[in-house]
């Protein structure tokens, strides 16, 4: 405020440098208006070469709460806003292994009801029925082409294979891409890029592969079906949260 | 100042998050971190990078101009805390060109954006 330069190094877990060193910063501590935040806030939150220049400045302003802080102090406060809500949950993210990690400044926008982002209580059940009405049709189909064939046990095998082939690719998938992709992406490539190949897969038999001969195997079809139908089912928070990027 | 001061003063801040549309705080969270490539946020960019409609994209914008961010003559976001708008705190991330409303958004920012410097 006097003109004179005050200059900082600030980093993730502090303030770093400043000089000159006696610098300090006003801060507002009382009257904060959410509807006019740089008005009742900013505009009152200055450097100062010293903590005589700042207290000259809080005597000019009477009606204001004023505090005046080390640097570190102000960046001390910060860091406890972040450790509030709503903040708290916009600079945190669950890892898809369920640890917490600091997303410094992410941000994600939600919207009810949107596709890809939060279906909701309405979406989250919608998802169980049909996960379980998928994972059902899987075990019935699987159960009855056991009466069929002559090696029940060698198909059951091949099923559970098929099945943990497709687990690996998909984690094989999500591993190459990223998390970080994937929350960056249209939620609409990211759903395409789940049901796509399962769909296809699932499907085959039904539609191009009857009419062009080429049958994928049974077992693959039936635990891609398993595949789609237990990830639908799994409303952890967790796998929503992959479901979600997905 | 002590700890106890400090815990008050950033319990009366985080209240005016609380009091804000959580839409509006995690889209001025995403913008600033947009705006650190160092280029005015169009309502295209947002939205792609959202993953919401440009027509969702526009009315956060008239929301956050409401609110009291900064926007350029093309409609495009250049502000909120984090400004391309010249003020007397420049910040510097990766060279010159930002600026901030406030001493505090100075300090404060680091720790809540993906940037180290000031």
């Amino acid at each position: 405020m006097s003109g004179e330069s005050v200059r900082l190094t600030v980093g993730f877990e502090g303030v770093e440098s400043f000089e000159p060193a006696s610098a300090v910063v006003s801060s507002v501590s009382a009257g904060f208006n959410a509807e006019n935040v740089r008005g009742s806030i900013c505009q009152y939150g200055h450097f100062f070469v010293s903590p005589k220049t700042a207290r000259e400045y809080t005597v000019r302003h009477p009606n204001v709460s004023l505090e005046i802080l080390t640097p570190e102090g102000a960046f001390r406060i910060g860091q406890l806003v972040l450790e509030q809500e709503p903040l708290k949950s916009i600079a945190e993210v669950r890892d898809v292994d369920g640890q917490v990690r600091r997303d410094k400044g992410h941000a994600t926008v939600t919207r009810y009801g949107t596709v890809g982002y939060d279906l909701r209580t309405v979406g989250r059940w919608s998802r169980f029925g049909y996960g379980l009405l998928i994972a059902a049709g899987a075990t019935a189909s699987t159960l009855a082409r056991l009466g069929q064939t002559y090696d029940p046990a060698g198909f059951l095998l091949q099923t559970a294979i098929a099945f943990a082939g497709i687990v690996v690719a998909y984690l094989v998938v999500c591993w190459l891409l990223g998390e970080r992709a994937f929350a960056h992406a249209s939620p609409w490539l990211n759903t395409l890029i789940l049901v796509g190949p399962a769909l296809g897969v699932a499907y085959w038999n039904l539609t191009l592969g009857h009419a062009l001969g080429f049958d994928l195997p049974a077992a693959l079809t039936l635990a891609m079906l398993a595949y789609i139908g237990i990830s639908l089912t799994d409303l952890t928070d967790r796998n929503l949260h992959r479901l979600r990027r997905l | 100042m002590s700890n106890h001061n400090l815990r008050e003063i950033a319990r009366a801040e985080a209240e005016i998050f609380q009091e804000t549309d959580p839409v509006l705080v995690g889209s001025i969270f995403r913008l600033m971190r947009l705006l650190l490539d160092g280029e005015p946020v169009s309502t295209e960019r947002f939205a792609s990078s959202s993953g919401i409609t440009r027509e969702q994209a526009r009315e956060v914008f008239e929301s956050l101009r409401s609110w009291g961010a900064e926007f350029d003559q093309d409609g495009s976001f250049v502000g909120a805390g984090l400004t391309l708008v010249p003020t007397p705190y420049c910040y510097e991330v990766g060279g010159p060109g930002f600026y901030t409303w406030c001493a505090g958004d100075a300090i404060q920012f680091p720790s809540s954006s993906a940037t180290s410097r000031l």
